[in-house]
């Protein structure tokens, strides 16, 4: 009955009602597709932290994350591969790599690099290498190839066929240097990690450092993220501190979990600015309504109605359109992310800027539940608090000074 | 890095230590024509003074210095002018550097990483001049030209470098005079473009032997960025003492 009247009291101008509806629907929709923005451009960036040789879990020799050199690498290979492959969960997989600082020279330049040593097959859908060789044929069948990145081979003015020649220092301290043929190029999503990153196979590094069998890291791709705690735990029991050191993707690149775990508060702050902006319309609209019936509130007051009820009944006016306004909100954020989500929002345009923040050139933005709750739940929360203002005001008519009213 | 310049110097030696012995006409195969060459630079010590200019479109810097080097090993170089740098030196045994800076006072140990760069302002790289004879183990040879210049024969030497040699170069030429005097290097990518050219100018007798007085690497895109070095003074010994290699001459060159 109350609900009845409410929702009609609301169309007696329909006009300004649909203003402020309108106000209410493009601000919740502001807020559940910042939130979805944001958490796509979150997910890419783990997405894309765990693909750059990361993994969610590595296995490393003590003080190798500190000082990647080549002293600091895992002699024991053997008990790191039965621990993997006893104690992972079901769907991890896992590969092993040797890393280390070399010079890369060409006839027109040299450049300090790293060198990483893969195993090409077991790379795919472990990092973003195997989808990424843009020439040539990677790996796979050459002793002596090398994968490089176009920025850099750019700067040796080189391409695909040359030689390269490397020089590093082996396992006795001692300057190594050998020539590598091009045999791939690779794009990646960053530019500083193609300059930064050249690939050969992992026993020809091995062979040309003098190390045996010994490698820098293991890295292990699990289902989930989230599994990540958990499965570190379990190795490090396993494998013991003193020759091995277990870290997850968080301790790995922390800046990542960081942007994460501040999300939440970031889209909170984002959906009080908007509240804010749309609560001054809000509050307008229904002091509005409320003037403009003051001889009509006098009268139910005069029939017996308590200003308590009178209070109720703004109230709910406003939390009819609250609701009207944040289920169309969530609708129309629902529509452009499903549809955004599918093309994506490409920023190639300024990948030069959003690059050096270490962001995607195409986002793909995905609402969570929670994004919405989060939404429809500030706005009509804070809605109905800020209504009880006029609520309180015409609480306050009395049948006397109705009267007098004009 | 100023330091590194003074091993511009090592090529220069060599060149003259190659052309050092006056060979009569030869027909020699490519490869022992280069031996020969080689051959004759190999345990020769000697002291020279020197003066370096670098030259750039925009500008240009002399510096003048001592060098103390025996075999294709070990070296020391100590700029003496200008001023401003006199006193820095850099340390060369076997493939290992040290510079001296006297504005800090401290020896420093060159980390392998900075020797296989090119050095910045010049246009000799560290690996042009530490090759020692790794241009006969790193390379095929062949004589692809004879000139005939004046009364001399110079043959141009085609130097391929061998599959996993670490050589950066797609091939090399060395023009070899009857003589032995080496004329000139060229340097070509793998695409077979001239990088750089390494011309030998002004040969006279130094030091009792037949050598170019002034070497200028010239890079082949812009002939206004050369690097030259040209010798003031320069002697042969037999022998030179290990006391010359030492950290401890780096910071007190006195010979």
């Amino acid at each position: 009955m109350n609900l009845t009247i409410a929702w009609r009291n609301l169309w007696r101008h329909p006009r300004r009602t649909l203003v402020i509806l309108l106000a209410v629907i493009v601000g919740v929709w502001a807020m559940v597709f910042y939130a979805a923005f944001i958490r796509g451009m979150m997910a890419d960036m783990l997405r894309q932290g765990i693909a750059n040789l990361t993994g969610h879990v590595q296995v490393q020799a003590p003080g190798f994350f500190e000082n990647p050199v080549i002293d600091a690498r895992i002699r024991d290979v053997a008990t790191v591969r039965d621990a993997l492959g006893s104690l992972l969960p079901e769907g991890a997989r896992w590969t092993s790599r040797l890393r280390t600082g070399a010079v890369v020279r060409s006839p027109h330049g040299a450049y300090g690099v790293t060198l990483v040593g893969v195993d090409p097959a077991a790379e795919h859908g472990m990092s973003f290498l195997a989808d990424s060789v843009t020439e040539g044929s990677g790996l796979a069948n050459a002793p002596h190839g090398l994968l490089v990145g176009r920025a850099l081979l750019v700067k040796l003015e080189a391409r695909t066929g040359h030689r390269l020649v490397i020089d590093a220092q082996d396992a006795s301290g001692q300057i190594v240097s050998r020539a590598f043929v091009i045999t791939g190029v690779y794009r990646a999503q960053l530019e500083t990690t193609e300059k930064q990153l050249i690939f050969c196979r992992r026993e020809t590094l091995q062979r040309m450092l003098g190390v045996g069998g010994d490698v820098s890291e293991f890295s292990i791709v699990l289902p989930a993220a989230e599994e990540s705690p958990a499965v570190a735990r379990t190795l490090r029991e396993r494998l013991p501190e003193s020759a091995f050191r277990v870290l997850t993707w968080r301790e790995m690149i922390p800046f990542v979990g960081a942007y994460l775990d501040s999300m939440t508060v970031y889209a909170l702050i984002w959906n009080v600015i908007v509240f804010v902006a749309m609560a001054f319309g809000l509050v307008n609209s229904v002091l509005m309504a409320v003037f403009e019936r003051v001889r009509e509130f006098g009268l139910v007051r005069a029939l017996g109605i308590t200003p308590f009820g009178i209070l109720g009944g703004v109230v709910l006016e406003t939390a009819c359109l609250l609701v009207v306004g944040a289920a169309g909100g969530s609708l129309l954020a629902a529509v452009t992310v499903e549809t955004l989500g599918r093309t994506g929002i490409d920023f190639s345009a300024f990948s030069a800027g959003t690059e050096y923040f270490g962001l995607a050139r195409i986002v793909y933005p995905e609402a969570a539940a929670s994004d919405y709750a989060l939404a429809a739940g500030t706005v009509f929360v804070l809605g109905l608090l800020v209504s009880l203002y006029p609520a309180v005001k015409a609480a306050r008519i009395t049948p006397v000074a109705a009267m007098a009213h004009v | 890095m100023r330091a590194n310049t003074r091993h511009r110097v090592i090529p220069i030696l060599f060149l003259a230590a190659v052309s050092a012995s006056a060979g009569a006409e030869v027909m020699l195969p490519a490869v022992d024509l280069v031996r020969a060459a080689f051959e004759h630079y190999r345990g020769a010590a000697s002291f020279g003074s020197m003066r370096m200019t670098i030259h750039r479109p925009g500008w240009e810097r002399t510096q003048e210095m001592d060098a103390w080097t025996r075999g294709d090993k070990d070296a020391v170089v100590i700029i003496t002018a200008p001023v401003r740098d006199r006193g820095n030196g850099t340390l060369k045994r076997g493939d290992q550097m040290w510079t001296f800076n006297p504005r800090i006072n401290r020896v420093i140990k060159l980390p392998p990483s900075l020797m296989s760069q090119a050095w910045m302002g010049s246009d000799f790289s560290y690996h042009d001049l530490a090759r020692s004879d790794t241009i006969l183990v790193d390379y095929t040879h062949e004589i692809v030209e004879r000139i005939q210049d004046g009364g001399h024969t110079v043959y141009r030497v085609r130097l391929t470098p061998r599959p996993d040699a670490p050589v950066v170069w797609g091939t090399e030429e060395l023009l070899i005079r009857d003589d032995f005097v080496v004329l000139e290097e060229r340097y070509f990518d793998q695409d077979g473009r001239l990088v750089k050219t390494l011309v030998a100018t002004e040969i006279e007798m130094l030091g009792g032997r037949l050598l170019p007085r002034v070497s200028t690497m010239v890079q082949a895109d812009d002939p206004e960025r050369f690097t030259r070095v040209e010798y003031l003074a320069l002697e042969f010994r037999d022998a030179m003492p290990d006391r010359y290699f030492t950290e401890a001459f780096l910071r007190n060159p006195r010979d």
